[in-house]
């Protein structure tokens, strides 16, 4: 049985990337060449990271707006443990801090039994407010090759930072579609009720998700601190907003219940392109905010939003 | 009477008569038949009865009429016009109005602001000071007596109700339809509605009374029309039938389903396996004591609001219990939710699937595994082929269509949803499955089948604690029955040895000594 709208809630990003492509290509020579199709890539690592993971919050029925606010404070732990004790610690420390936020995020949300959309707003106050205490209102500078290795170095002529995104979306797409937990995800974003009378721990695997969606921000965190070689509490600034735009834009419904990991970074991607293509065409830059709403929009015409 | 003189609110006296006829009238609810061919009329100045067990389609006739439903088939004629488009709101206009038995009325606003909903005095969309002179004469007219400036969220349900049949006055409303008006009513109030209906009916209003009560009913209705089925048995005069001749109209001889043949079932030689002892809780269970053995089918027989989902959520650890003891497997236990009861072998399968049943956003392999992912997974990772081998052969056993194991279940037949929810459960094993209106909204194919699993998982020990608004589903079913009254076990009795007046007449019996008193 074939389901046009069904169709194009899954492949609407995709025919959406291609269309940008093509006109892209025919714009200019500079667009489809590996190197800037690489360089699209490695840059939105971080923001693809928190995508990925976000997705399986927005699945179970949640939101997360705290996502770059741990990912600052994530970025300025990492970069003061990187002066004041050792790089790789710092750089390994980010992933937990952001583990413990995200987990902090889950026990509020389910203890208190409020909306995960109200209480991440609140949280992403208190962790930014977090940073700020860190770094006390400095930027912390980290020029380590032990450091920056990650953001900056390549295998193969393709950065390292791609191949932890390509490592990291794997094992979210496994998680959600291969395993127990995955598939209690999607049967409490589909139906909470009908799920706590299945017997699964609806709590549990909300803290899951949002422990996980935590642990996503740190590993961006150390990925673009790394790689701009400087902590600062105002890391980040209005990338949560960008991750769910891009999550939506993938198709997968702020209902919950349905959705999947390649299309929000497919979702990343489309966002990039429209960025890319205003760089590389020289078009005036006053047009690039209204240019991308308007294609969230369109996309989200397609997709979003029918239940 | 001259009592409301207002222009826009003069038209309940003078109101012109009117006439409903339903010709043809078929609905079904997908593939469901709620209502089979009705014939009927309706004329002002009656009170016109509408009688039938649960489900018989008398609600539905009511919500059609009403506009709240559109008909699959037939036409209404409203003064022998013939409607083409039919809403609420356009019942409203030509004079129908409908109290339902869920009440819709806007908690936060205050009664005045509720009754002149939407119909309020107003100079260019800008409020006027209300105009309470207006509220008065309703208020004058029907003796309710509720404070207007009162929020409707502080009042009681019965006095909400009234907030909604005054809301009816106010819209000059000629035929009200009233869906179950009465079941959160006291005796006093009841018999004040009832006064007020025949003061109505006097002054040329149809009223349309949709009921169970069968007792109201035949002290206050002109006319009665007896439901059964879907299908119109007949319509009389009042005076032409009593309680028993209305009784027997509406029970039938319903030979439609014949239930599949059981063994006798010796309760003697088995173990137990649940028992309640006097429980009591917050959600309006008062006195409940039952016991079921091993592979035993336990029934409850009770009305709609006697309690009886209330008993089986208890059991299951929704709801808490405040006294008495559950003792299972001859231990007394305390569960803390429907993870620790489904531990222990407990299932309940509710009664809307809908809304606590399946995840529409799933296909019906994943509906069916949900309940016991540890069978099919290792570490926590999923075995697909382990599960589609295990869904499959539950999906031929219960005989579930599409056969196909990544179905969407949302555009399954209601029979086959049912299916895939007791699949759900049994791919769990369960030792007691609490099983709440299993047949609810599914066609007679379905419903055998239905039937035929429950037969068979008590035949292989499962034990099963049925409710049903069919009251014939658990006499043919179980092998002892509890008749429950406003949250509480009447008696016990065998099925096998009772007829279905004597459950019937018990059952309304109930709840004439109840209004009495």
């Amino acid at each position: 049985m074939f389901n046009f709208v069904n169709f194009l809630r899954t492949y609407a990003v995709l025919i959406l990337i291609v269309l940008l492509m093509i006109i892209l290509t025919l714009s200019s020579e500079a667009f489809l060449t590996p190197r800037n199709l690489l360089n699209i890539l490695n840059q939105n690592t971080p923001l693809a990271i928190i995508a990925s993971a976000l997705t399986l919050v927005i699945i179970v029925g949640g939101f997360d707006l705290s996502t770059a606010a741990i990912f600052a404070v994530a970025s300025v732990t990492a970069a003061w443990i990187a002066i004041n004790y050792n790089p790789y610690v710092g750089l390994l420390v980010a992933p937990l801090i952001g583990i413990v936020l995200g987990y902090l995020n889950g026990i509020i949300i389910t203890s208190l039994k409020v909306h995960s959309f109200l209480s991440t707003i609140a949280t992403s106050l208190v962790f930014r407010g977090m940073a700020i205490l860190i770094t006390g209102g400095f930027l912390i500078p980290v020029r380590m090759k032990e450091f920056t290795w990650l953001g900056r170095e390549k295998i193969f002529d393709v950065h390292v930072a791609v191949y932890v995104l390509l490592v990291f979306a794997i094992i979210s797409t496994f998680i959600l579609n291969r395993t127990t937990i995955g598939r209690y995800i999607f049967a409490i974003g589909g139906n909470e009720d009908a799920s706590i009378l299945s017997g699964i721990k609806v709590n549990l695997v909300k803290i899951f998700a949002f422990s996980f969606c935590g642990f996503a921000s740190g590993i961006a965190a150390a990925v673009q601190v790394s790689r701009i070689s400087l902590g600062t509490s105002q890391a980040g600034l209005g990338m949560e907003l960008q991750a769910i735009a891009a999550v939506i834009l993938g198709g997968t419904s702020i209902y919950g219940g349905s959705g999947a990991v390649w299309r929000s970074i497919a979702g990343v991607m489309l966002l990039a392109l429209i960025n890319n293509g205003f760089n590389i065409l020289n078009a005036d830059p006053f047009y690039k905010d209204l240019t991308t709403g308007l294609v969230i929009i369109a996309a989200v015409a397609l997709t979003a939003g029918r239940k | 009477m001259t009592i409301i003189q207002e222009p826009e609110f003069n038209n309940i006296e003078s109101g012109s008569s009117i006439n409903i006829r339903v010709q043809n009238l078929t609905k079904s609810f997908s593939g469901t038949i709620a209502l089979d061919n009705i014939n009927l009329e309706f004329n002002s100045g009656e009170i016109h009865g509408l009688v039938g067990q649960n489900g018989a389609g008398k609600s539905t006739l009511g919500k059609i009429i009403g506009g709240h439903y559109k008909s699959t088939s037939g036409d209404i004629y409203i003064n022998n016009k013939k409607i083409t488009k039919w809403s609420s709101k356009m019942a409203l206009d030509n004079g129908i109005a409908m109290i339902h038995q869920e009440l819709a009325l806007v908690p936060g606003l205050t009664v005045f602001e509720n009754i002149f909903l939407g119909i309020e005095e107003n100079s260019f969309g800008i409020l006027r000071k209300k105009n309470f002179n207006l509220y008065k004469k309703i208020d004058q007219k029907i003796g309710f007596n509720i404070n207007p400036n009162q929020k409707v969220v502080n009042l009681r349900i019965a006095d909400q109700q009234k907030v909604e049949i005054m809301r009816a006055f106010a819209r000059n409303a000629r035929v009200i339809i009233m869906d179950e008006p009465t079941s959160s009513l006291t005796n006093d109030e009841v018999q004040k509605l009832h006064e007020l209906m025949i003061t109505l009916n006097k002054s040329g209003c149809l009223i349309i009374y949709v009921s169970h009560f069968l007792d109201a009913i035949i002290e206050v209705c002109s006319k009665i029309t007896i439901l059964r089925d879907g299908k119109l048995i007949r319509t009389n005069s009042i005076l032409k039938e009593n309680k028993s001749t209305v009784v027997e109209a509406m029970l039938g001889t319903s030979a439609e389903i014949a239930f599949p043949m059981k063994k006798n079932f010796e309760s003697k030689n088995v173990k137990k396996i649940l028992e309640l002892k006097n429980i009591r809780s917050k959600t309006g269970i008062k006195n409940v004591s039952l016991d079921i053995h091993k592979g035993e089918v336990v029934g409850l027989l009770g009305l709609v609001g006697s309690g009886r989902t209330e008993i089986l959520r208890s059991i299951f650890g929704i709801d808490s219990i405040q006294e008495g003891e559950i003792k299972y497997l001859n231990h007394s236990i305390k569960l803390k939710g429907p993870n620790d009861a489904i531990k222990k072998g407990i299932v309940m399968i509710p009664e809307d699937r809908r809304k606590q049943g399946l995840v529409f956003t799933q296909n019906s392999k994943s509906n069916i595994t949900i309940t016991n992912l540890l069978k099919i997974s290792d570490y926590g990772i999923l075995k697909f082929n382990k599960e589609i081998i295990l869904v499959k052969k539950l999906i031929e056993q219960l005989d579930i269509k599409p056969t196909n194991t990544d179905g969407n279940i949302s555009y399954y037949s209601g029979g086959n949803q049912q299916k895939v929810l007791f699949a759900k459960w049994m791919f769990n094993s369960p030792k007691l499955i609490l099983l709440d209106e299993p047949t609810r909204g599914i066609d007679i194919g379905a419903k055998r089948k239905i039937y035929e699993l429950i037969n068979d998982l008590s035949a292989n020990g499962v034990s099963i604690l049925l409710v049903s608004s069919e009251l014939e589903e658990v006499m043919g079913l179980s092998d002892r029955a509890y008749l429950i009254k406003n949250g509480k076990t009447l008696k016990e009795i065998i099925p096998s040895k009772y007829s279905m007046d004597d459950v019937l007449f018990s059952l309304f019996e109930a709840k004439k000594i109840n209004t009495v008193n």
